[in-house]
Parts: C-alpha cells; sequence; structure tokens
C-alpha cells in the first residue's frame, strides 16, 4: 500500500467517486496523474512537486500501469493509495505588514486583466500556450489568481473566460487553475507569499523558481503582476490596514471596486 | 530534409523532464530540430507555425513530438533516440549504500536535522533520548512514562531556555502541523490550536470539533503532570506561546484536569498576555464537560453547534441497579464518573474503570492497541445480575487498533442489557468512522459521538432500569 | 502551513513509528537497547548537568584548533626534566611485579642502556627491589610510547609544539621492526642500536629540525596526517606515506647538516627501511591535540586511551589526571609465520592515542589496505569507521575519509555515548608476544575492556552531583 498525505477536496472527491477503472493521463518515474470525476488527480512521489490536486506520498519514484477505484479508495496496479493525513493546500492571506512600499517594485508591470473583456483577451491569448506539462502562461495564471485570493479578492471575469477555455489546455492544467481560483496552491508559493517583506524573502523566491522547470517562473510572474495591480486597488488597502487579521481561510468578496 | 510528427498518450509527468528530453533529442544526429511539448491548441499553433503537420485527434493531454531532420533515413535511429531519451530521463541513480540504522537519538538527528523525536523507550532511560533532542535543537513528543519528575523539570528547563516544547512524559497524543505523533486522529487543518494534558480528551474534543467542520492546526500535548505544583506548566506556558505565534491558529484551547490554583493562576494570567484568543477547559467536578467545552469552542468562533449524532438505541433495561463503565480513555472514563456521579450520588456502586491505568498495563499493551482484558471484563459484567448498563469508549485514529469492531461486535450482540458506546473519531480516521459506528449499532448499541452524551443516556437508562 | 514536511525520530516503539509512516511522513528509526547494565541512573545525572553539553563543544573544538609542530628533538633528561633512576612507560600506572614481558624486557634494557646495571638480567632484581628506580606513566610527563614504550634520560624525544599555547608533548624515536627494546628485546644488538639513535640519529635529526624551524618554520606534523589519511595511511598500523613525507621535508636540511656523509647516509637508510618511523610523530601530535581538553569541568570527552600490557586505561576531560582501568584485552587478528594466539601478549602501548584522536582503528574506512593485515574485508572497516561516528561528539574537518565522501573522522570519544551504546571504541593494533624480546607475532582488532566506561561515567556523576 502506498502511504499518502491528502487535501480534504480530494479525499471528499474520492470517496464519492464510484467505482471502476479510471483512465491514467500522465506518468512518470516521479508522479502519476488520473482522471477522476473530470479533474486531474496525482499520486506524487517524495520528488514531484507537491501540486494542490494530488496525493503526496514518499515513494522514491512509481511505476504504474493502470488505476481503478474501489470504495472511494485509489489503487495504483494492486497498490491502493491509503490517505493517512489531511494536508492544507491553502493560500496563507497576504501578511498584514504594510505591503504598499512592497508592490511598487512591480507596477510598471500591471496589466490589469479583471473586466470581462480584457480578461477572455488574456485568457484567447495565454491559455494553453508555453512549454511543459502545464503550459508556462496557465502557471502565470495561477499564481496571478493566488495572489488575488490572498488578498481576499474574487475575479469573476477571469473565473469565467478560464473555464470556458479550460478544455484548451491539459486536464492538468486546467484543474490546477482550478485549485488557484479556489485559493489551493504548492507550499514554495505559500511559503513565497508569507516571506514578503521579510529577510526570508530571497531564499523563499529562489525556492519558488526551483519548482517544476517553468512552473515556478510562471507561478512568481503571474504573482508579482496581481501584486502591482491590487496596490492600486483599494480594496488591498483597507484590508492591509484592517484591525483584525484576516480569518483562515480568505472570505471571498466582489471586487465592485476594481479598476475598469 | 523531412519532417515527423507523432503523439504519445499517458505520457510523462513532468515539465523537468519534457524539457530534457526535448533537449537530449535536439542532440541527435541528423535532427534539425525538435518540440517536445503538451498537444494544447496553442501549442499546436506554434508547432503549425513551424511548419509541423498535427494529427486532428491530438488532444491537449496528448504529448506531441515533432522532428525535423536533414537526413530521411536518420527518422528509425532519432526515434530510438527519443525512447531512449524518455527512458533515461526516468532512471533514478541508486541510492545511497545501506546505512546501520541511528544507535541514540543524537545520531538520528544528525541525519535527518529538524526533525521532531519521537520518544517511548523506559522511564529511566527517556530522559537521556529526550535530552539529545533537545541539545540537538528538536523539540520532543515523550510518550514514555515513568519518568522521574526531577527529570522532567530539568528536561523543560532546558527545552525552554531553547525556545523548544517537550511534549510528555506520559504524553499519549500530539498533533504538529497535521502530523499525528502517538494516537492521534486524522484532522484537516483550521483555526484552533489544542494544548492538552490528556491525550483523550484531546481526542475527544478533535472528534466533535471534526463533526462540527472545524479543524485544527495543532494539538499540543504536554504531559498528565505538567500543570502539578512540581513542573508549573512549563510545557503548558511554552506550547501556549507557540500556537500564539501561528498565524494559522485563530483560537487557543487549554483542556486539562484542574490544576493546582497557583499553577491555574499563571495559565490565566499568560492566556490574557497572547494576542490570541484563549480558552481553557479545565475539566473536574463543577466544570463543564468535554462537550460543552466544545460547544463553547464553536460559539468562540461563530460556528454553528451541531446535533452531536447517535445511531442506534439500546436494549430496554431489565433489571439490575448498577451502571458499569469500561473506558481505554482515562478522561473519558473520568468524565463519565463525574457526569453520573453528580446524576446519581457517590457512593452507589456504579463504576468506571479505566484500562489504560497501570493497573491494568502491566505486561501487557494499551487497551487502545489490545482489547482482551477489557472484553473479559465485558463479558462477566453482561451476566452480573446487579448490572443494569453498559457504558463503553471505542477512540479511533492512527496508533489503536486497526479494525475495533472485529471483536467488540460481536461480543456486544451477545449482551442482551443495554449497552451505550461513546466512539470518539474524525471521518477521515483509518479505522472509518461511519463503518464503525454502524457495525456497533448493528449488534445493538446505542452509540454517541460525545462522552458526556452517551454517559448521560446511560445514567436515563440506569434510572428506568431501577423504576 | 509550512514548506518543510516534519520528519519524525523515533526511539522505541516500532508501532508509532508505524503510525507515523502510514501518514506518508519519513521517520528515522533509532535501533534503541538499554545502556551498559547499571549506567541508567549515572547516564541520567550526567545528562543533567548543566555544564556537559557547552564544556563537550569546548572540548571538541579546543582539540580541533590544535596544529601540532614539530620544533626539536633533545634527549628525555633534558626535555623532560627525567632523572636517573626514573623509567616512563606506556599506559596508566603499574608496578613491576605487574608487568607483563614486554614491559619487564624493556625496563630491563633500559636499565642496561642507563648504566644503572652491568648486565640486562640483573636489572630483574633492581626493580624488584624497588629502590633508587621509580616507574611513572609517559601521559604523566606529556609523553607518550608505543609498546612498552620505555623511556630513560639518554633517549632522544621529538618535541611537539602547539604554537598557540605553548604547549608541548613528546615521544622517542622508532627503533624499527624486529627485535627492538619496545617489544621487551634487550640483546647487545638492541642496546648498541638504541646508543647509534642516541649517538647520531638523534643529533642529526635535531640539527635538520631545527635548520628548517628557523629558516621556512617548523614542520607541521598535523598537516602530514591531512595527507596521509587521503594517501592510505590511518596513522596507527600504517605509517609509510606519513615517513616519506617527513623524510622529504627534513632530507635537505639533514644533507647540510655538517655531520659525516656516512653517518647521514645511516641516516635516511635507517628511517627509510622502517614504515613505523612517523608513528612516533602521529602519537604526541594526536596526545597535544587532546590535552587541550584536558580539565574542561563536566566534558565526558575521552582524552586518553594506553595500555601498560596488564592494564587498559582511560582519561577523561572532566575527571582530571584519574585513570579508569580494567584487563587489556587479547587483540583478534592475523598472526605472524607460526605464531598463534597463545603467543600474544595482551595489548600494550599508548599508540591508542591515535584512535582516541579519530585516525587509527576510527579511520580504517580510509586505508583499506590495512583490513587484510588485520583480518577484516573492506566493508567491515567502512561500517567500522561509520560505527565509530556513534560514540564521539563530532568529526575532524582537517582529517576526512575519501571513500565516505569526505566525511571527517570521528573524533572527542563521549564516555555517556559508549555506555548508552555499548559500542566500544575501535583499536587496530600490532600484537607483541608475550615473552619479552620475541618481537610482533600479529596485528588485529581489540576494544578497551567494556567495564571502564560505567567507571569512568560513576565518577563524572559523582563530580557533577557534588557540584
Amino acid at each position: 500500500m502506498i502511504p499518502v498525505g491528502a487535501p480534504v477536496r480530494i479525499r471528499t472527491l474520492l470517496s464519492l467517486s464510484p467505482d471502476g477503472a479510471v483512465p491514467v493521463l500522465h506518468r512518470g518515474r516521479d508522479a502519476v496523474y488520473v482522471e477522476v470525476g473530470g479533474q486531474c488527480v496525482g499520486v506524487l512521489g517524495r520528488h514531484a512537486v507537491a501540486v494542490p490536486c494530488g496525493l503526496r506520498s514518499r515513494e522514491e519514484s512509481l511505476a504504474v500501469t493502470g488505476a481503478r477505484l474501489v470504495g472511494g479508495v485509489l489503487h495504483l496496479d494492486d497498490r491502493p493509495v491509503v490517505i493517512g493525513r489531511i494536508v492544507d493546500v491553502a493560500v496563507p492571506a497576504l501578511p498584514s505588514r504594510e505591503v504598499d512600499h512592497l508592490l511598487d517594485r512591480w507596477t510598471d508591470r500591471c496589466l490589469d486583466r479583471r473586466t470581462d473583456q480584457r480578461a477572455s483577451q488574456w485568457v484567447e491569448h495565454t491559455i494553453g500556450r508555453g512549454e511543459g506539462l502545464t503550459p508556462y502562461e496557465d502557471d502565470v495564471w495561477c499564481g496571478w489568481l493566488a495572489v488575488h485570493r490572498a488578498a481576499g479578492l474574487a475575479t469573476p471575469e477571469v473565473d469565467g473566460a478560464l473555464r470556458s477555455a479550460a478544455h484548451r489546455t491539459t486536464l492538468l492544467s486546467a484543474t490546477l487553475l482550478e485549485c488557484a481560483m479556489r485559493g489551493e496552491v504548492v507550499p514554495e508559493f505559500a511559503a513565497y507569499l508569507t516571506a514578503l517583506g521579510t529577510s526570508a524573502e530571497t531564499e523563499r523566491t529562489a525556492e519558488l523558481l526551483r519548482v517544476g522547470h517553468t512552473s515556478g517562473r510562471g507561478m512568481l510572474h503571474g504573482a508579482r503582476m496581481a501584486l502591482a495591480c491590487l496596490r492600486s486597488a483599494s480594496t488591498l488597502a483597507a484590508t492591509a490596514r484592517a484591525p483584525s487579521p484576516p480569518s483562515r481561510r480568505p472570505q471571498l468578496e466582489a471586487n465592485d471596486q476594481g479598476a475598469a | 530534409m523531412r519532417t515527423h510528427v507523432e503523439l504519445r498518450s499517458g505520457a510523462y509527468a513532468d515539465s523537468v523532464t519534457l524539457l530534457q528530453v526535448s533537449r537530449k533529442v535536439q542532440d541527435i544526429d541528423g535532427i534539425l530540430a525538435a518540440q517536445v511539448a503538451m498537444a494544447t491548441e496553442l501549442n499546436i499553433e506554434v508547432l503549425t507555425e513551424m511548419g509541423f503537420d498535427v494529427p486532428a485527434d491530438a488532444t491537449a493531454n496528448d504529448m506531441v513530438v515533432a522532428l525535423r531532420l536533414d537526413d530521411p533515413d536518420a527518422l528509425a535511429a532519432a526515434l530510438a533516440g527519443v525512447d531512449q531519451a524518455l527512458r533515461d530521463v526516468n532512471r533514478r541513480d541508486s541510492g545511497p549504500t545501506e546505512l546501520a540504522p541511528p544507535r541514540t537519538t543524537a545520531a538520528a538527528l544528525r541525519r535527518a536535522p529538524g526533525g521532531i523525536a519521537l520518544v517511548s523507550v523506559p522511564g529511566e532511560n527517556a530522559f537521556v533520548e529526550a535530552m539529545d533532542a533537545i541539545e540537538a535543537g528538536s523539540d520532543v513528543m515523550v510518550f514514555s512514562d515513568n519518568v522521574p519528575v526531577q527529570q522532567e523539570v530539568r528536561l523543560k528547563e532546558y527545552a525552554a531556555e531553547r525556545g523548544l516544547l517537550v511534549m510528555g512524559p506520559d504524553c499519549g497524543t500530539a498533533i504538529v502541523d497535521g502530523v499525528g505523533l502517538g494516537f492521534a486522529n486524522v484532522v484537516a487543518p483550521g483555526p484552533v490550536g489544542i494544548v492538552a494534558a490528556s491525550g483523550t480528551g484531546c481526542q475527544q474534543l478533535l472528534a466533535l470539533l471534526d463533526h462540527a467542520g472545524v479543524g485544527v492546526a495543532h494539538a499540543l500535548g504536554v504531559g498528565g503532570r505538567d500543570l502539578s505544583s512540581d513542573v508549573r506548566g512549563l510545557s503548558t506556558h511554552a506550547a501556549m506561546d507557540r500556537l500564539d505565534r501561528d498565524p494559522a491558529v485563530e483560537l487557543v484551547v487549554v483542556i486539562s484536569k484542574p490544576p493546582a490554583a497557583e499553577v491555574a493562576a499563571g495559565v490565566r494570567e499568560h492566556a490574557g498576555d497572547l494576542d490570541t484568543a484563549v480558552e481553557l477547559a479545565l475539566l473536574g467536578p463543577g466544570q463543564p464537560d468535554l462537550t460543552a467545552a466544545a460547544e463553547r469552542i464553536l460559539a468562540r468562533l461563530g460556528r454553528p453547534v451541531p446535533d452531536w449524532p447517535s445511531t442506534g438505541t439500546a436494549a430496554a433495561p431489565s433489571g439490575g441497579t448498577l451502571l458499569r463503565g469500561f473506558f481505554v480513555g482515562g478522561t473519558l472514563a473520568a468524565e463519565a464518573k463525574i457526569i453520573a456521579t453528580d446524576l446519581l450520588g457517590a457512593d452507589a456502586g456504579h463504576t468506571f474503570i479505566d484500562f489504560g491505568d497501570d493497573a491494568y498495563t502491566t505486561g501487557r499493551a494499551h487497551p487502545m492497541i489490545d482489547p482482551t482484558l477489557r472484553l473479559e471484563h465485558l463479558a462477566q459484567a453482561a451476566t452480573d445480575p446487579d448490572t443494569a448498563v453498559l457504558l463503553l469508549d471505542v477512540v479511533l485514529g492512527h496508533g489503536a487498533e486497526q479494525d475495533p469492531v472485529a471483536l467488540l461486535a460481536p461480543a456486544l450482540a451477545r449482551i442482551d442489557k443495554p449497552i451505550v458506546v461513546a466512539v470518539v473519531g474524525t471521518q477521515a480516521d483509518p479505522q472509518g468512522l461511519e463503518r464503525t459506528v454502524e457495525a456497533l449499532a448493528d449488534a445493538g448499541a446505542e452509540v454517541h459521538l460525545s462522552n458526556a452524551a452517551a454517559t448521560r443516556r446511560a445514567v436515563e437508562l440506569v434510572e428506568a432500569a431501577s423504576r | 502551513m509550512t514548506t518543510t514536511l516534519p520528519t519524525v525520530v523515533n526511539v522505541g516503539a516500532d508501532l508509532l513509528a508505524d503510525a507515523v509512516a502510514s501518514q506518508a511522513v519519513d521517520v528515522t528509526r533509532v535501533a534503541w537497547q538499554p545502556p551498559m547494565p547499571g549506567t541508567a541512573a549515572d547516564l541520567a545525572t550526567v545528562a543533567a548537568d548543566p555544564l556537559r553539553p557547552a564544556a563537550n563543544q569546548r572540548a571538541l573544538e579546543a582539540t580541533l584548533a590544535v596544529t601540532a609542530r614539530l620544533v626539536d628533538v633533545v634527549p628525555a633528561a633534558e626535555a623532560l626534566g627525567l632523572q636517573a633512576g626514573e623509567f616512563l612507560h606506556a599506559g596508566p600506572p603499574i608496578t613491576w611485579d605487574r608487568a607483563s614481558g614486554p614491559l619487564r624486557g624493556a625496563l630491563m634494557g633500559g636499565a642496561a642502556l642507563e648504566g644503572l646495571v652491568g648486565t640486562p638480567e640483573e636489572a630483574a632484581a633492581l626493580f624488584e627491589s624497588g629502590s633508587s628506580v621509580s616507574l611513572a606513566p609517559c601521559h604523566s610527563r606529556s609523553a607518550v610510547g608505543p609498546m612498552a614504550g620505555v623511556i630513560t634520560p639518554s633517549m632522544w624525544m621529538f618535541v611537539l609544539e602547539d604554537t598557540d599555547t605553548g604547549r608541548r608533548t613528546y615521544c622517542s624515536l622508532n627503533e624499527g621492526l624486529g627485535k627492538v627494546l619496545r617489544y621487551g628485546a634487550y640483546s647487545p644488538d638492541v642496546l648498541n642500536r638504541l646508543s647509534w639513535m642516541s649517538g647520531v640519529l638523534g643529533p642529526l635529526l635535531q640539527r635538520a629540525v631545527r635548520m628548517v624551524r628557523d629558516t621556512t618554520g617548523p614542520i607541521d606534523v598535523t598537516g602530514i596526517l591531512t595527507q596521509m589519511l587521503q594517501m592510505g595511511d590511518e596513522a596507527h598500523n600504517r605509517n609509510r606515506a606519513g615517513t616519506l613525507m617527513l623524510m622529504r621535508d627534513l632530507a635537505p636540511a639533514m644533507v647540510t647538516s655538517g655531520m659525516s656523509s656516512a653517518d647521514i647516509a645511516e641516516g635516511f637508510r635507517f628511517i627509510g627501511g622502517n614504515d613505523h618511523f612517523f608513528l612516533n610523530l602521529a602519537m604526541p601530535a594526536c596526545k597535544l591535540a587532546l590535552d587541550a581538553a584536558r580539565g574542561i569541568e563536566g566534558s565526558t570527552m575521552i582524552v586518553a586511551m594506553a595500555r601498560n600490557g596488564t592494564d587498559f586505561g582511560v582519561q577523561v576531560a572532566g575527571t582530571g589526571d584519574e585513570w579508569f582501568t580494567g584487563p587489556a584485552q587479547l587483540a583478534d587478528g592475523l598472526f605472524l609465520g607460526d605464531y598463534g594466539p597463545e603467543d600474544a601478549n595482551p595489548d600494550i602501548g599508548d599508540s591508542a592515542i591515535t584512535e582516541t584522536a579519530g585516525i587509527g582503528g576510527f579511520a580504517m574506512a580510509t586505508a583499506p589496505a590495512i583490513v587484510r593485515f588485520v583480518g577484516g574485508s573492506v566493508p567491515d572497516a567502512l561500517a567500522t569507521t561509520r560505527r565509530m561516528h556513534e560514540i564521539t561528539l563530532g568529526e575532524n574537518p582537517r582529517w576526512s575519509v575519501p571513500v565516505l565522501e569526505f566525511q571527517g573522522t570521528p573524533t572527542g570519544i563521549d564516555v555517556t555515548k559508549v555506555c548508552r551504546t555499548g559500542i566500544l571504541p575501535q583499536i587496530n593494533t600490532g600484537m607483541a608476544g608475550r615473552i619479552a624480546g620475541v618481537g610482533q607475532v600479529g596485528a588485529g582488532l581489540v576494544t578497551p575492556p567494556a567495564e571502564i566506561f560505567p567507571k569512568a561515567l560513576a565518577r563524572l556523576a559523582e563530580v557533577a552531583r557534588a557540584r
């Protein structure tokens, strides 16, 4: 058997999914990705990127022919994948320290993508483009979305456009975009946001850049663009100076004051 | 010159791999250009612009291998090269040669720096191993009991100097960053941080909060003696500070039996100094029980209090006057005794046995692992005409036996008297909370999540039996 | 949320480790065993000593910081103030009546050499009477000697100095192989050779050493040891590369020393023909380093291991000059020619100072050639060095083992770790014949008697309690 740690959502998804064979989308030494309920679920070895749609094992490597679900438990060939622990994939709230001065660094990269028209345009020009199993531009979107969630902001236009275009990229990437819309991130991204403005920022940035081949770079790119734009959003200013710390799972507020 | 395009499905799982394959393939003799990428619409556009003809049935989950060769006869070799590159990238170098396992905690922490130490060697040896951990800069959980109190104090003072945490001695349950140590339930991460001088008391809280949809960031055990006047709450204070510093924790909960008066005062004062809100659940006669404590926690978090579930119905009472409680959890036994005594009086002859007590565990494993002794007592009590009602707990989670119902359900099914069971577990516990509850209900027991509720129900049945 | 997954070190019940592993968390399992019988309480006392961690750190650092330089070669009378009738010997204090064959033979030869008696045979009566002669360990006079290790006033000594502190240690010149004084031989050949060494070799080396010292700076013996370890020497049983490097460093100065060509040539022939010549520099270099830790209160680090052919003794940093002794053991290994186990004398010599400093048997992994000589295999050699890391405080950054990925040699034997693990320091040694003068009969592996470590621990505990 393969012990794993799982995000709550994946555990629930598997427990509610019917028995039967499960298609294997991608298989490699460090991770296997299958399709369950129309989304991509990974079984990750110890060296794989800890994506938020994955079950995290400590296996040195994985070699898999087929997969199936039995009684809510995923099986890779004969081996049941047993969830022994629940992992936290939520993006942390942006630090409530003064972040304005940080964001100055990237204002030149502010390309506000949030209105209906802009959103569809941007999505059309980017989704599914680039190297890697998760195309680079998709990773940029993931970083962008996650920062908005960390700031407690919803992005309905972008979400809608991405969902409409999801079929134009890999299922894994589409799933990761959904994760990002829910504020679910890889651990390195969470660590990077927590370290903003502290002495650990440089190291955490370097660690994020090492994720995947281009994924980390993409996520960082998207994160910085979002941080730059948020500087001008009055909603963020209010959040940054809020007297009480943001709640653990950021409550989503409609961004009705966003720049047009 | 010619081009060659082919699709591969079930492709290789990471981007680094794809890029490495691309690079290797480009280096193969006879290849002018190579692209290995996922067949997304935009990538297909790019390939098409480069002059490659991508098959129409390509889906985004397929990998495309597109080659431009200057020598058409080189194709076979080129494709073989692609295959080899894909195989090579999936080979892992053999790891380091087998090392003999470390012989001390110090040696182990040199190999795995930053690890948390979990010590369960005999009590007279535990201090030395735990000191290794503190010296190496690691927190330590001491599961061992029978550690002399002076050693506990020295250990905790040394840990305090170094900003580290000692969970124990005699600590059976902890959850640190989502990892369960000892007897621990599987919980979702959340806003609660628990400091617990009692293992099963903590586990009851975890179960109730889990049912209410509230997660727990950490549950830090401090050992049964931490809040005594000898130890003065050294670990309790350190744990409170640790939770206060974690931005994920919105409410700190301290659970324990009532500590020595001056120690309790110190805890209250410290609680007042923290930035994070603190809920003190110091159990005992006249104090709120664990379920009431859980309800207070939910209220403070602004979360609704659910109906605590019960499944099945106990048999009708049929004689006897006594409540017989058989417990694996010490705090659960104590809670049941307090509640029952309050309602039924102290000297009526009702019994509450804690099979985890030293008296019952010499020479045998803890009852959460080995149910034999309790099952024997249960069988005897069931045939005793004085017995009116049987009350038990079943504690799930890591460390506890894999299938507690295997022996217990058939044993209960053979009993005619009313049986009430508190099953303390979470939805994700390895034994399966739902199947455990159902199996026991099918065996004729009335099953509750709340031990307090189970106890009150048992008391009701005893009173009905006496009438 | 944290990026680094916590890892767990489990020491004790496997069940607890299994529960962690089932949560997909790495667990390092300690192969724990109870400590040496009767040591549990003392181990706890010493572990609780607030001075211990810092004291051990200081002891290790002080040892590692020493660079031993060869500053002079002078007779023992001058170097040590040794008087007529005074005899130094290897190992802990001993009286003539308890001395073994090789030591008695060496003392008798030494008495004759100094002219106290006409023939060595007459010396037995001299030592039996005990008047006008005295015995003392080399260690008590900042010296070390291999095998019998007998030092008399006319013998010339290497002088090593720690330039930072001016501290010095001393060792005699190595006579070579076969029938030599240190194996208890006292024939006219032996005494003649010793006379030549005092008359020619000593003065020759003095001139050369002083010339080098005063022109390019004193020879860095610690530096030669660094290089030797990368060249297949472990500095106890194999000193070939060290000897050659010493010769290279002294050669020009020997040639221009002003002594006759015949003497110079004889000097080269003598040194070049003795692969063990450098041992007599390795030993005092190790002593010089370890002496830096002597007297550090609270330190449990061993600063000397030595044998006199009857007893094996250790001295500890935190217990002053006290010796903790037990019976010297018989080595287990291979025999030369027709010799067998019944021919071997118990363990003898100060050369275990090399193991005390982390080389010799501790660095076996770096000297694969030696393992066959002592009856082992290459994997055994690697495993031994790795095992020694379990009982030492740290690693030597200058002395490293290439095949173990340049891991530093295991340095600073900790009495408490020996008692906890039962792992005894591993020594590579030559075996002397039991009968005086027979010479070397073999080579093999030997350990101290286990009982000395609880004795040392008990004293450390006593000292800690008294503080």
